[in-house]
Order: structure tokens, then sequence, then C-alpha cells
């Protein structure tokens, strides 16, 4: 039985029939209804949740009486709840800080995701307890470390059962959009975006070459599940039926192997180090700056963030995020944009291993995430996830390509940098004559012949105070630190 | 001795499989071929155990504790 929406407070998830997801202001809570309780019980006090809460990769849950419930939400939100979910145990989870999506993540983050969810699994079998689902929305990021948020995807398994359910989901939304991403130059973006439940096995089919339909990984995962699934009788319902072996030893060594065989099958899509794309050289090489110049801007931003201490940076066009990196060490949570894959991917490589407090995503400002799901309500949109998150916002040689690449209005682009900052924001003034821009522009010159550096910071003080700028000697480009001002 | 323990095993797997209610608890999308897939490479894996356990009763260290027994 599924219990009704409270209309006052739409769910945020709702599929699993155990339970129901609620988001309110700072607050994440979770009703369970009765029949998914024992599962819950069995997995909140198993060795597996308590290893991987340690380590924080599962999310810090607690449960709420119904007192502490209604102190928490206030009655208005409380009341509605307790109503839809009577006798259901209410959970509060502690909230990520910045939820974000797999479409919205590089090929590493995905993987880094898919290696959670079968480490998960792993090591629920070995306490005869299962996932019953297997998809990257069951992950969310802390900055760039995967955090498993669903905690009534698991059950307790039959101990004769050998097949894994989620399977099937596993392949089409994790292993499928990471191969067509590797080897078919598909972005994530477009193969999860438009697609709730990743990519079928039919859809790569089609994508495939003759000879790569029989190639690893593509012959196990795509191939011969196509063809088996075509000869299949749409009617006969038998393969959905329940198989159970009397030894309970050999259902665990069954999906022991399988689980290692999705392994291998994550190896081989894992995401190239080293890859290269348009930007992946633009700090390094084709950036027309001086050592000296660059030094002078690392101490601009630096000087910006420590004299604010600024502790929720967003950086926009983070390209292979140096300035991210410097946010992150001097002390801020980052969440850092940028519409490359290939420079987000090595973003997160670089905080992965160094341990920084860094949230790459790829998004493109001009263009962000749109909200998705049932009503828009399931994932919200970039914007209304950020808006008024940060305290700094970086905004480092990216303004000129929103204005001459996506013809975006320079009023606009900073009436966005003041609704995204609650303070500072600092930016990169780039003049129509320096050689980046022109080599944006490609003869359409006419278009921006009015801009220079009096109009900019005449559009500046429409949402901010300028508290110092400072130009990069010898370039035509100018730092600004600019700060919210009151009346904005 | 060890190949007539595995026979009755997958005799009684076969008769547990007929005689069992079959149940569904997902949730989600199990798919069709990929499901098929997954019970032909279980079978294969599954003959691969009794496969393990009948080396594992051969293996000569198995048969010096049997002849000291």
């Amino acid at each position: 039985m599924t219990a009704p929406t409270p209309q006052s407070a739409p769910a945020a998830s709702f599929r699993d029939p155990a339970g129901q997801l609620f988001r309110f202001p700072g607050r994440i809570v979770r009703a369970v209804l009765r029949e998914g309780a024992a599962d819950l019980d069995a997995f909140l006090t198993s060795r597996a949740a308590k290893t991987l809460t340690a380590s924080g990769n599962l999310v810090r849950t607690e449960a709420l009486t119904t007192e502490r419930l209604t102190q928490a939400l206030g009655a208005e939100s409380a009341a509605p709840l307790l109503a839809a979910f009577p006798g259901a145990i209410f959970l509060e989870h502690e909230p990520v800080p910045f939820p974000s999506f797999p479409y919205e993540w590089p090929p590493e983050m995905l993987h880094a995701a898919a290696t959670l969810t079968l480490d998960l699994a792993d090591a629920l079998l070995e306490e005869n307890l299962g996932l019953k689902d297997a998809t990257p929305y069951n992950v969310l990021f802390r900055g760039s470390r995967p955090v498993f948020i669903d905690v009534l995807s698991v059950e307790r398994r039959e101990p004769g059962d050998a097949t894994w359910l989620p399977y099937a989901q596993f392949v089409r939304t994790f292993l499928l959009p990471l191969a067509a991403a590797e080897r078919l130059g598909l972005p994530l973006d477009q193969s999860l975006l438009g697609r709730r439940d990743g990519l079928e096995p039919e859809d790569v089919y089609r994508m495939c070459g003759a000879l790569r339909k029989l190639r690893s990984p593509f012959l196990t995962l795509v191939t011969l599940p196509t063809w088996l699934g075509a000869r299949q009788d749409p009617d006969d319902h038998s393969i959905y039926q329940k198989k159970l072996f009397a030894d309970p030893e050999k259902a665990r060594y069954i999906l022991r192997s399988l689980f290692g065989s999705l392994r291998k099958s994550l190896k081989k899509v894992a995401p190239r180090e080293g890859k290269r794309s348009a930007w992946s050289e633009y700090m390094a090489a084709d950036n027309k700056y001086s050592s000296e110049h660059f030094a002078a801007k690392q101490a601009f931003v630096e000087a910006a963030l420590q004299e604010f201490q600024s502790r929720r940076v967003l950086d926009v066009g983070a390209n292979t995020g140096h300035f991210s990196a410097l946010a992150a060490r001097a002390g801020a949570s980052v969440v850092a944009v940028d519409s490359d894959p290939v420079v987000v991917g090595e973003i997160w490589r670089n905080a992965h291993s160094e341990k920084l407090d860094i949230l790459p995503l790829v998004v493109n400002l001009a263009r962000p995430t749109p909200a998705t799901g049932w009503r828009n309500r399931e994932c919200l949109g970039f914007l209304e996830r950020a808006r008024g998150g940060f305290d700094a916002v970086l905004m480092l040689a990216v303004i000129h390509h929103m204005l001459v690449s996506e013809r975006i209005p320079l009023a606009e682009i900073l009436a966005l940098a003041a609704e995204l900052s609650t303070n500072l924001v600092v930016a990169e003034y780039v003049d129509p004559r320096d050689s980046m821009f022109r080599r944006l522009t490609r003869g359409r010159e006419h278009l921006h012949r009015d801009l220079n550096q009096q109009v900019f910071e005449n559009a500046c003080r429409a949402h901010f105070e300028i508290v110092r700028s400072q130009q990069l000697e010898g370039t035509h480009r100018r730092l600004y630190l600019l700060r919210r001002s009151a009346r904005a | 001795m060890g190949v007539v323990r595995c026979m009755w095993c997958a005799a009684l797997a076969v008769v547990l499989v007929l005689l069992t209610e079959p149940r569904a608890y997902a949730y989600t999308d199990p798919g069709s071929g990929a499901l098929l897939w997954q019970a032909l490479v279980a079978a294969f894996i599954g003959a691969g155990f009794y496969f393990r356990k009948f080396l594992f009763h051969l293996s000569p260290k198995k048969k010096i504790e049997k002849d000291e027994q």
C-alpha cells in the first residue's frame, strides 16, 4: 500500500513503496511505512551501515519521535505528514550541502558512485542483506566524496536467492552511460538528463557498429541482452518468478561472482586519465597570461577570500580548478562549475586525491541544469539549488565567454551573480581589445563596440559596490572585488 | 561420493524452485534481456560452484584428511 502524499509537502522521492522523502528548508525528512520498518532496522544495525557511516559514505540518519518531528518542522508542516503516514517511522537525514545529479557529474564521479554502490552490495551480502535498487540517484556528493543517501534501498534477502534484481538498473544507469561516454563520446548529460532510468541495452545496440557489438564490454552488457530480450515472449512472465537455491552458500557464491564481473566491466568503462579537450590546456598554453599576471590574479583572489572569510564559494567557469583549490585550501566549501566534462573530471581527480572540499559539476551557467522529474520537483534545477547559497562567487575569465559566445547581456550576467552570492563576487573584466575576446568574436566586434571599463563598472554598481579593482599590467584585463550593496 | 552429493543438491534445488511460491519485491524495472543474461551467467557460475566443490572433495589434502580419519 502506498500512503497518499500530503498536498502541502509534495514528496521529493516516492517510487519506493516502503516510504517517501520530503524536503523542508534545511531539513530532509523520510517517512518509512510499517512494511519497510524491519528492513530499515536490519540495515541501520548492520556492520556495513556502521562502517560506511564512520567513513562518511552513508548519510547520517536519526529517528524522530512525533514530538521531535513537530519541533523540527513546526506544527504546520508536521501535521499533514503525521496525518498522511499514520504509524510511520520518521527519520531525519543530515542534509548534503549541495545536492547534485548524475547528469551534472563528469564520468569520474559516476564511476565513483558505481563503485560505492557495488561496495555496499558486496558488504551487505555477507549479512544476508541486499540492495533493491541500484541507481546513481541513491548517491550524492559531499565535496568530492560520494555519500549513499537512500537507507530504504536495503532489504533482507532470502538466503537462497541468487538473482540480483537491480542488475539491469545498474547496467542501465551506471555501466552503459559510462561506456557510451568513454567509447562512443556521448556526454552523460545527453544520456541521463532526458532519461530517468538510463540507457537501455537496445539504445546502445543501435549506436554501435558491427564490430563494437561483439567487443567487450558491449557483447555482454548490450548485444547478448538485446538478442535475448528480442527472443523473449513479452507475455511470458515466468522469467520474473523468484528462483531460490537450497544452498544459501551457492546463492552467495553466484552473487559474489556477479558483483566481481560487474567490477570488471566497471573497470573497462572507467574514464581515462589525461584526456584532452579544447579547454583542458587553456590555463597552461592558450592563455595569454604571463606567470607574473597569474601570480597577481592569484594574490588578488586570495586576499579577497581571506579578508571576507568566505566559507561557501561558487567558482564559475572553473576550468581545471586552480582557483577552486585555492579557495578550498583557505577553508571554503567550493562548488566548481564548468561546461566541459573533461576539465570537471580533472578537478574531481585532484580534489579527491588531495581531499579538498570541492564539488565539481558539469554546468553551463548560461544554460543551467533544469529541474527534472515528476512535476519538475524530484530534482531541482541548478539555480534553484544555488541561489543565495554562496558568500563568494568567482567569475574569472568567464564573463566575456558569456557575453560573446552565449550573447547574454552584461546587466543580466551581473544580476545573476547578485542572486547567487550573498556577499562577494570576484570578477575579471576582459576588454574587447583583449586577444582572447577577439578570438571569440570572430569578426563580430561591432556587437561589443560600446563595451568598455566604464560601462562594466556602471553595470556592476546596479547590484554591487566596487571594493577595489586592479589592472593586470600589460593586458586588457582588470580584476574587481565586488560586494553586494545594501540596496541590491 | 562428492559427485553423488552434488547431484542430490542439484535435484533438491530444482524441487525447491518448483515448490517455491514466486514473489517479486523489486519496484525497479528488472529488464528482460538483462535478466535472462543474468540467469544464464548464474547457471554457468552455479555449475562452477559444484565443480569447485567437486574439485575440493577430490583434492589430495581432503583425501589425506579422510584417510587419516
